[in-house]
């Protein structure tokens, strides 16, 4: 297998590399920055990457601190409130997130839940803000209040690869099995934050524990996909 | 000569890393994008702050510590590599690739590069050049009595061993099929890091 | 100003329920310290730098040392002092400049467990009495934080001290001429007893109940910041009390405090075995590759020798 094409930063993507679409649009991902009027250059060092289909390109890399984007899953902790929203905590000393008072599935001023600091919620990244619900719909599509629980910390790129799905043929398309996995012999609750956040409830507090350390060790250490199965088959065995 | 580096040597800062060349080894770590205080706020661009930290003594910032001496002089390129390491490994957004060296003439006119200790001491003049991948001279400070003709030939033998340290591995040293004189350290080190990130994409 | 995020209800709650079943997050026992690490610098003409991790958590101790003057008042006295700045390497919420709690804790607890508990023989230090001493300087550099600084900096510390070496001296009437560590062998510093800090961290044992309380040794800093109060035991191996410091607003009984100074004992003699062990290993290291520098120093004269002049 040929490894893919490495940029340093500042590099300009060869004009080979580009992905060739029918509408002739290129969406730029993460990693890449278009200098008017034709170069696009890497900001950072990383893998190119191409989707077809999508006209997409990027650069993968492993660093780096959370920076929002639209349509994100997070876990925002609430730091304080006013009249109209709260601020949320995504990362630390970066500005705060914006959640609307009413920004969650059939709120009004009487249903509203009362967040107070400390509290967590699942929530999206919208345009401007953050919120608990799909405004289009207004539906909360699993987001809202964490209630109970434990956060663990993971880097943002393992919590991308958390959130991408299985393929058709049943395959974790981010190559990430432990939940999966795990879900086989404990019963949990889970909710990923692109933020680098995992959430993670169980009936008992060694469990949680348990499935937490799995998911930390596999990002720090690097687990492959075999490992992890070897691994969640040994830790829970002697649960 | 090829520096030691390694990468995300650090825990809690976003960025981090450390590099070992002939004269010292240095840990840079960067953290951002974050908030900064009002009074360091910059309407149009982000604010940076360096601090620079000897092993024995205070915190300095870098103009207080940019005044002269050869010894200043001769850790400037290996600041400059361990802060470009570091903010790569911080995934901040970067315009080029940086590599800076450090060369010092004798007093019978040698050229030497990347010197030691004993070098640095005896040398006549001490050079410390930084270049970008796209051959902007970003950093020059030198010390000691020289003249223009010897300074130019630092420039050019510092620019090509920035430009080799940072070369692709279709660059004319391999072309030409002989020994590699000068290694793409930088590149290597940087491409093993991006690899190491997409590991997980060749094993599904 | 920056300062630590605080964990969130949830993980405070969740942490203090699974302290109180005996877990913790990384399935450590409560009495049990993360794997402990200690290393010397490389170079063999460096003396006194000690890289320390505890877990996650990195602390480097550099030890200098210059001639200069006494303080009139202690002629017979050397100059020792520790400085331990903390900068944003160690935890984004550290601005230089700016000291927070921890530095200010961190310093006094040092200054009050190794410097004004005698741990280093000041006299030791004076060249000639009233006009020359060595100003020992000790500056540590909190790498990584997360948690238990106190402890890993107290051992950084120590570790350093009994490491470094001072250049010898010799004195001839006025005149006193200071040797580089090549020209005479370097010597050690005069140590009067080696204490460590040994933290142990306080947690309610029920909901809203102070009375009954569970101890937690080798905090991360998420457990940390949970804490309700801590005691910091500075003691050496023979079991010898050289500071007690106390935070948090919790209370905590004398019958306590003496169990915290017994288990703490059992730590301070860890240290000080891992210490020692390092020191000797350190030691080997050092002798075999000043042996090989000797070997290849000639062969570099040799070539010197063979190479055409110009």
């Amino acid at each position: 297998m040929t490894t893919p094409g490495v940029l340093l930063p500042g590099e300009v993507v060869p004009q080979s590399a580009l992905p060739a679409t029918k509408k002739g649009t290129l969406t730029l991902g993460p990693g890449l920055h278009h200098v008017p009027p034709s170069t696009i250059s890497a900001t950072t060092t990383g893998s190119l990457q191409t989707d077809n289909k999508k006209g997409a390109i990027w650069l993968e890399t492993s660093h780096g601190r959370y920076q929002p984007t639209v349509g994100d899953h997070v876990i925002a902790q609430i730091h304080h409130s006013s009249t109209e929203s709260y601020s949320c905590i995504l990362t630390p000393h970066t500005p705060y997130a914006i959640l609307g008072q009413l920004a969650f599935e059939g709120a009004n001023k009487k249903t509203r839940p009362q967040l107070k600091s400390g509290d967590l919620v699942y929530a999206r990244v919208s345009k401007t803000k953050i919120e608990c619900f799909n405004s289009a719909t207004g539906k909360s599509e699993g987001m809202g209040p964490l209630k109970a629980g434990m956060t663990f910390s993971v880097t943002p790129s393992f919590a991308r690869r958390l959130m991408m799905g299985t393929s058709k043929d049943g395959q974790a398309k981010g190559g990430v099995v432990v939940l999966e996995e795990a879900g086989e012999k404990v019963r949990f609750e889970v909710a990923v934050g692109r933020n680098g956040k995992v959430w993670i409830d169980s009936s008992t507090a060694r469990e949680t524990i348990v499935i937490g350390g799995l998911l930390v060790r596999a990002d720090e250490e690097g687990w492959g996909v075999e490992m992890q199965r070897k691994m969640v088959k040994k830790v829970l065995r002697d649960v | 000569m090829v520096p030691e580096v390694s990468h995300h040597p650090l825990h809690r800062a976003d960025g981090s890393a450390s590099y070992c060349n002939n004269l010292f080894t240095i840990l840079a770590s960067v953290n951002g994008p974050i908030e900064v205080q009002r009074r360091d706020e910059l309407a149009e661009e982000a604010a940076i702050a360096v601090n620079l930290r000897p092993a024995a003594g205070i915190t300095k910032t870098p103009a207080l510590r940019m005044q002269g001496a050869v010894r200043d002089v001769g850790v400037l390129p290996g600041l400059v590599n361990a802060a470009f390491l570091a903010l790569v490994d911080g995934g901040l957004r970067l315009d080029c690739s940086v590599v800076a060296t450090l060369f010092t003439v004798t007093d019978s006119g040698v050229y030497e590069e990347e010197p030691d200790e004993k070098q640095l001491v005896g040398c006549k003049s001490v050079h410390a050049m930084a270049y970008s991948h796209r051959g902007e001279l970003l950093l020059n400070e030198s010390a000691g009595r020289f003249p223009w003709s010897e300074w130019e030939g630092v420039a050019e033998r510092a620019e090509k061993t920035c430009f080799a340290a940072m070369a692709s591995a279709t660059g004319d040293e391999e072309m030409a099929g002989g020994v590699v004189e000068k290694s793409p350290w930088l590149r290597h080190e940087l491409e093993e890091r991006a690899r190491v990130a997409v590991a997980w994409r060749e094993t599904t | 100003m920056p300062s630590e995020v605080t964990p969130s209800t949830n993980n405070h709650d969740f942490i203090l329920t699974a302290l109180r079943q005996n877990l913790r997050l990384d399935s450590r026992p409560l009495d049990t310290y993360r794997p402990i690490d200690l290393t010397f610098s490389s170079d063999p003409d460096t003396y006194g730098q000690t890289d320390v991790r505890i877990g996650k958590t990195r602390v480097l101790c550099n030890i200098s040392c210059e001639v200069g003057a006494p303080y009139p008042d202690r002629k017979f006295d050397g100059v020792f002092t520790i400085s331990c700045e903390l900068g944003p390497m160690g935890s984004p919420a550290w601005e230089v400049g700016r000291q927070d709690q921890t530095e200010i804790i961190l310093s006094r607890i040092l200054e009050k467990t190794v410097r004004r508990s005698g741990a280093l023989d000041t006299e030791s230090l004076c060249i000639v009495a009233g006009q020359k001493c060595f100003h020992l300087r000790a500056d540590i550099h909190i790498l990584d934080h997360d948690g238990n600084v106190l402890d890993a900096a107290c051992f950084a510390l120590m570790a350093a001290l009994l490491h470094f070496r001072r250049p010898d001296v010799s004195i001839e009437g006025e005149e006193v001429t200071v040797y580089s560590v090549r020209e005479r062998e370097p010597v050690k510093l005069t140590m009067t007893h080696h204490p460590f800090c040994i933290t142990t961290s306080f947690y309610p044992s029920r909901q809203g109940s102070d009375d009954d309380l569970i101890s937690v040794l080798d905090t991360t800093l998420q457990e940390e910041q949970c804490r309700t109060g801590s005691l910091t035991i500075s003691l050496n191996r023979h079991g010898e009390v050289c500071n007690i410091a106390k935070y948090g607003g919790v209370g905590i009984e004398g019958l306590s405090v003496l169990t915290c100074v017994n288990a703490s004992l059992e730590k301070a003699k860890m240290f000080d075995r891992l210490l020692k062990e390092r020191l000797a290993e350190d030691e080997k290291a050092r002798q075999a590759k000043i042996g090989a520098m000797g070997l290849e120093l000639s062969a570099e004269n040799e070539r010197v020798m063979e190479r055409p002049v110009g």
